[in-house]
């Protein structure tokens, strides 16, 4: 009697067996490299010669956070982040979203398919191409319009103009995410409650901020965590559109990490700056299930 | 009333520019791509032609590269869904004392900066022999997307209603009978949709092809684009005929996928 159901209770349990192989293959290729990376990160392991090497405590850590070049790299994450995933993706993904709302089907259908053509793009090729249409000598794309309108050619590249490319570029990749989000979104709330403000006479500014914006936070802090992450993340546009220069003027955050490892060969301090991008993501992840805990 | 209508023409307007603005790169790529001549910079020129196209077509070297995305970009999607199913069914059908931990823990790694893990996972695989390796490259690929593919196929599976798994179950099905004979069926539109997904997520990863292989005959056409860009004298209307046969159909592709994505993960932020 006990036996057999003992058996049974077994019988019950072996679905979870599943997990097994999963949290294995998890366990080895995703989770094992996190920790190795907070490992490294305290010894002075290098690239040419990656067997021997000894553990140094916090001197990644202390030298990364005392030198120029780090925080200035921080510096430019901070602006590449406000300018191209809060401003450039969200605020302005939810006012195309908002503004397709009102506007007739297959007219919405054309636009967003345009917006989401560029999102779907391998990000090399847009690379590519983003380099291409901002080319100084010989002008791209943009310069030939601004000649032709008899405007002398932008060096779009520069020192002074590669950060602002480069976000403006990132906004074109991602815009098209941040609309899908917002128009499922708006989608969502019930057309009485737009009809009820418009007989209210709210004008359409109003009926923005004060209705549609607090209907949306759900979708908003969705759509703010994963941007955030996807462009604290970002590494490929930017390496093929200026590899982080000129001088270190788009050196954002994981470009640093990979000139440091694999230009200065230096793999301890790549293995620290991953782990203040891991810490940073994880932070900001954190702060997400907590706002949407609240509601 | 008239400013009504002249408040719509501005949102047509203004949403029209936008679009057009959003096209304003894609005039190199295909105007260069069947041009005879050879320029970064933007010319029309006084013909076309196909040639560009051809030479790449006709080129060894890209044909390989296409051919190991293909391979790379296949393997990997085999394994991400293959190894999410299980993980999903359990937690879209049971309940357990982790449950609730397992799930934040798998949700935290979807949005993980993957990038990060690429010098460690240099290292670990230089350590192990699988750098420079083509399975190395699936076995990462793989695992990047495994998080996000459990989340999406919890949530189709969460839609199959309880009665139907009932049914199957009085009819004498065990659980796992239920769930390659009812679970799996019922969800096949969305698992097809998920294949495409990873597929073109795969496909377009640059970074962990570039930093996990060596070899010139290993790497995928993602890495080959780029190093193509990066030669000394480029030929760039071959570049932009390459980028194109490169891009185009995986564009395709994700329109025709993305519609059921966002209904996915909506229902995955729902959770």
């Amino acid at each position: 009697m006990l036996n057999t159901r003992k058996i049974k209770f077994n019988m019950q349990n072996i679905i979870y067996l599943i997990f097994v192989p999963t949290f294995v293959y998890l366990g080895i290729f995703f989770l094992y490299p996190i920790y190795i990376s907070i490992k490294y990160s305290f010894t002075n392991i290098s690239l040419t010669d990656i067997l021997n090497y000894t553990y140094i405590g916090f001197s990644n850590y202390h030298s990364l956070l005392t030198s120029g070049s780090f925080i200035g790299s921080i510096y430019t994450t901070i602006i590449f982040l406000v300018l191209s995933a809060i401003i450039g993706q969200m605020f302005l993904g939810i006012v195309v979203a908002y503004l397709l709302s009102v506007t007739q089907k297959y007219f919405r259908l054309i636009i967003t398919s345009i917006i989401l053509v560029a999102w779907a793009t391998p990000q090399v090729t847009a690379g590519i191409m983003w380099y291409s249409t901002l080319s100084y000598i010989p002008s791209g794309t943009v310069n030939v319009f601004l000649n032709y309108f008899g405007i002398h050619s932008i060096n779009f590249l520069s020192l002074h103009l590669a950060l602002i490319s480069i976000i403006i570029a990132n906004v074109w990749l991602g815009l098209g995410f941040s609309v899908l989000i917002f128009s499922s979104g708006i989608s969502g709330i019930s057309p009485s409650i737009i009809k009820a403000s418009r007989i209210d006479g709210a004008n359409p500014f109003t009926r923005f901020f004060k209705i549609i914006l607090p209907l949306l936070k759900k979708s908003i802090i969705t759509d703010l965590l994963l941007i955030t992450l996807f462009t604290l993340g970002a590494f490929t546009l930017v390496f093929v559109m200026t590899g982080g220069g000129p001088v270190n003027a788009t050196d954002i955050m994981t470009i640093y990490q990979y000139r440091a490892g694999f230009s200065l060969f230096s793999l301890g301090i790549a293995n620290a700056v991953g782990v203040i991008i891991i810490v940073l993501a994880i932070s900001i992840s954190i702060l997400y299930l907590i706002s949407l805990k609240g509601d | 009333m008239i400013k009504i209508k002249l408040r719509f023409v501005v949102v047509y307007l203004v949403l029209t520019l936008l679009a057009l603005a959003f096209l304003i790169p894609f005039i190199w790529l295909f105007v260069e791509s069947f041009s005879p001549l050879n320029n970064v910079g933007f010319t029309i020129p006084n013909r076309f032609t196909l040639d560009p196209f051809r030479n790449v077509l006709t080129n060894g070297t890209f044909i390989r590269s296409i051919y190991m995305g293909l391979i790379q970009s296949l393997g990997a999607t085999f394994l991400s869904v293959m190894f999410a199913i299980g993980p999903a069914y359990v937690f879209s059908r049971k309940s357990f004392k982790l449950k609730t931990p397992l799930m934040l823990g798998v949700l935290l790694l979807t949005g993980f900066p993957v990038f990060s893990l690429l010098v460690p996972t240099f290292i670990f695989f230089i350590d192990i022999g699988l750098y420079n390796t083509v399975i190395g490259v699936i076995l990462f690929l793989g695992v990047l997307n495994l998080p996000i593919d459990i989340w999406i196929m919890k949530n189709s599976f969460d839609q199959i209603p309880k009665s139907i798994e009932r049914a199957s179950i009085v009819d004498g099905a065990g659980t796992l009978k239920s769930l390659f004979y009812v679970f799996i069926p019922l969800t096949l539109p969305i698992m097809a949709v998920l294949i495409i997904l990873n597929f073109v997520i795969n496909w377009g990863n640059f970074y962990v092809p570039f930093i996990l292989l060596s070899s010139s005959h290993l790497l995928p056409i993602s890495v080959r684009i780029y190093s193509f860009f990066g030669a000394f004298s480029v030929r760039y209307n071959e570049l932009a005929a390459l980028s194109i046969i490169y891009t185009v159909p995986a564009v395709i592709l994700y329109i025709f996928a993305q519609k059921y994505m966002i209904k996915a993960l909506s229902g995955g932020i729902k959770g």
